[in-house]
């Protein structure tokens, strides 16, 4: 894998401005072209992700084209899964026609208002019709539900208080315009138990991209040293809730490319997602990082490299997005770390039934 | 082409398309997954990595609904990508299972197009709702009216005739009589599809493919792994795509009777095959039709005639399962059904061809090299893959 390199990266959040997915990405996308001294003519390819219920339109990103310079172009590739899997969709497509430039890149706007009941109805989409859909009747926030099954079965297997998972919660917003505080966290409405309101990301607007080559035409921000992606099946009957194998099965696929043998000796940070504060527990652990039942204790403790912005419990969830904006972000700011290794995960599908990891190692 | 791995395609998967009200999503991805892994000899422990296509999740109704389907394609606890680009979903698919296994993260990827359309009743809502929302959602665009417009642009660049289009979709639904896994083989004249209702002019009922329901699965391997399986291997020996601007009506060449992106996916394709000559030295071609003009534009971008010479290609019988240059001889979408991701059957059939395992829809002339095309997005995307023995 080490042949793949970070050429650029790119992101864009919008703030209080109200800007198109189209302008949002092509911001993110300029940056990173920018970043690497590229023109849009460098761009061989690209692949996207995005999901179509959540942005309310089918094909939802074929407008992504325009955006990042990819007309009259092989840049047709468009996942519908999180941004670290289009990380590694964009190896496959660097590896296999070496020399070029792949776009990665992915765009949300999460705070778009919706309409009366509208936002539930989109989560209700997320479930099987015929065997779980109907049990989510009552449900103020549909998707809470798998993770909330996930909460507390990972409580009940391992005999932890709840209260920590509001303390990580608390940790991972302070400083942030999402701060709020432990009890504040567990005042709020029950959204699925253990799960409270206040455990849940808030939705957020941005865009990132990675440009991946082979041969960048300019000093490579970081290499990719692996990548691992899997999936179990989204029928939450058919799985195990109190652990996120599909991240351990990726993870395992990304450390045996990169040779990783001791993640917690080897890797230096790693940003995964936290929409639910016990993905970011179960990630963590997946990834090797902690032992099973420990995530909790090793997260808040004092030598943790995990999610050190804070992840999206303090930048926002920008579905799919944000992932790929983490990793841009930790590519930028360990650039003084030459030699260390960054671990990004993502997931996406029911319960997060489907899950990448991306290891990067920063350049010299 | 630099240093990228050789990948073979070892199998296919079928499955009779139809309106199949009673068979879910799961149920027919399990079903090609199967027979496509019977037909190799091949266990689900074989397989590595999976990469799944459908064109929109507004079919199903369910988000991401691809995730349901990973224990009926026997992916469980491995890698799985789904791809999304309508149509084209037929051939983009397969071609990023193709880079999985060329760039070496996989050694056999198992890639599985389905779609279930009869899961709601207004599949023409549904493709309102790949339009944008301001200022083309309103306006009540469906993929007939489009193609209705793209249709008339056509027709009238290149002089070609209602009556040629009826020719396409006269053969097509001949050929698909000898196809056992067809929707609608039979026999009919070009008057009854003249006679047929008008949906979007010039585009007419029977110049269009049906709503069907339907699975597809093609295992693509490494060299290495192929070669210890296959005596006779099919090489993927090309692949192009091209893209254009999603908004239609300001592209470069401002003319929607030309398909530019269809051209350069061709070219890309042609290019890493070494084929220089298409017109001689293609064998076969399973072109994407969901209508009979469709096959045409498909046809002359891929060089298969020349540019505006589809009506008289047609005419002359050239396309037919014994002419000089056999087109869509599985009776294609047209004949077939379109269960829209599912038509990356023109891969599986283009590989039957090659392998001499297409039953009555094998054509005549030896078949060494075929191509498959794809086209979907908003009217936007092309694919095209060459598959063959050694040149």
């Amino acid at each position: 894998m080490s042949v793949v390199k970070v050429a650029g990266v790119g992101w864009a959040q919008p703030g209080g401005e109200r800007v198109s997915h189209a302008e949002l990405l092509y911001r993110a996308t300029r940056r990173a072209l920018d970043s690497a001294g590229l023109s849009r003519d460098a761009i061989t390819s690209a692949v996207t992700t995005s999901y179509d219920y959540v942005e309310g339109r089918n094909l939802a990103n074929q407008f992504t084209l325009d955006s990042i310079g990819g007309t009259m172009k092989p840049c047709d590739l468009r996942l519908s899964d999180d941004g670290i899997h289009s990380i590694a969709a964009g190896c496959a497509e660097a590896l296999a026609e070496p020399g070029g430039v792949v776009v990665v890149g992915a765009v949300q706007l999460g705070t778009i208002e919706l309409h009366d009941d509208t936002e539930r109805a989109v989560q209700e989409t997320f479930y099987e019709p015929l065997y779980l859909r109907p049990v989510l009747s009552g449900s103020s926030h549909p998707e809470a539900l798998a993770f909330g099954l996930a909460a507390r079965s990972y409580f009940a297997r391992h005999g932890l208080a709840e209260e920590l998972l509001a303390e990580l919660v608390c940790a991972r917003s302070a400083g942030a315009l999402q701060e709020r505080s432990k009890r504040e966290i567990l005042d709020s409405t029950v959204v699925a138990g253990p799960l409270h309101e206040g455990h849940l990301a808030r939705r957020a607007d941005a865009a990132a991209v990675l440009l991946l080559s082979t041969d960048p035409p300019s000093a490579p921000l970081a290499s990719v040293r692996g990548v691992g992606w899997s999936a179990d099946d989204a029928m939450l009957t058919r799985r195990e809730l109190a652990e996120q194998a599909p991240t351990a099965a990726a993870a395992k696929r990304a450390y045996q490319a990169a040779g990783v043998s001791d993640p917690r000796a080897e890797i230096a940070r790693a940003e995964v997602y936290n929409a639910y504060g016990i993905d970011e527990v179960m990630a963590c652990e997946a990834l090797g990082l902690a032992a099973p039942g420990e995530g909790l204790d090793a997260l808040l403790g004092p030598a943790n490299a995990v999610n050190p912005t804070g992840g999206v419990q303090a930048t926002g969830w920008a579905r799919g997005a944000a992932s790929l904006l983490q990793t841009a972000r930790a590519i930028e700011e360990m650039a003084a770390q030459p030699g260390a290794l960054l671990a990004a995960q993502g997931w996406c599908g029911l319960g997060a039934c489907s899950s990448a990891v991306a290891l990067f190692e920063i350049a010299g | 082409m630099k240093s990228k791995r050789r990948v073979g395609i070892v199998s296919v998967g079928m499955m009779p398309f139809a309106r199949l009200l009673e068979e879910t999503a799961e149920e027919m991805v399990y079903r090609v997954a199967r027979d496509a892994l019977d037909r190799a000899h091949l266990r689900r422990d074989d397989v590595d990595a999976w990469v799944v296509g459908s064109a929109v999740d507004g079919f199903s109704g369910v988000n991401e609904s691809d995730k349901f389907l990973v224990a009926g394609a026997g992916g469980s606890g491995s890698p799985w990508f789904r791809n999304a680009t309508s149509g084209s979903t037929a051939v983009s698919t397969p071609v990023l299972a193709y880079s999985v296994v060329a760039s070496g993260l996989a050694e056999v990827a198992m890639c599985i197009c389905y779609e279930k359309m009869s899961d709601n009743e207004n599949s023409q809502k549904v493709f309102n709702y790949v339009y944008d929302p301001a200022w083309v959602r309103p306006v009540g665009l469906n993929v007939p009216i489009q193609c209705g417009l793209e249709a008339r642009a056509y027709l009238h660049r290149y002089g070609i005739q209602e009556e040629e289009m009826a020719m396409m979709s006269v053969q097509s639904l001949a050929s698909a009589m000898g196809n056992p896994y067809a929707q609608r083989g039979r026999e009919i004249t070009v008057e009854d599809v003249l006679a047929s209702p008008y949906i979007s002019w010039p585009v007419k009922v029977l110049d269009t493919s049906p709503v069907s329901d339907g699975a597809r699965a093609v295992i693509f391997m490494s060299e290495a792994a192929l070669r210890d399986l296959d005596d006779d291997p099919v090489w993927v020996r090309g692949v192009g795509r091209g893209a254009d601007s999603y908004w239609f009506m300001g592209r470069r060449n401002n003319d929607l009777g030309r398909l530019d992106y269809a051209y350069l996916g061709a070219k890309q394709a042609y290019e890493m095959a070494g084929i220089t000559k298409p017109s001689e030295e293609i064998h076969v071609a399973e072109v994407y039709d969901p209508f009979t003009y469709k096959a045409m534009q498909h046809m002359e971008a891929a060089g298969l005639c020349e540019e505006g010479g589809a009506g008289r290609f047609i005419r002359e019988g050239h396309a037919r399962r014994d002419g000089k240059l056999p087109v869509t001889p599985s009776g294609g979408l047209l004949g077939e059904g379109n269960p829209i991701g599912a038509g990356m059957s023109r891969l599986t059939w283009a590989w039957l061809q090659v392998k001499g395992q297409a039953g009555d829809c094998q054509v005549e002339r030896d078949v060494d090299t075929a191509i498959a095309t794809g086209w979907g997005g908003m009217y936007q995307y092309n694919a095209t893959m060459v598959i063959g023995r050694d040149a």
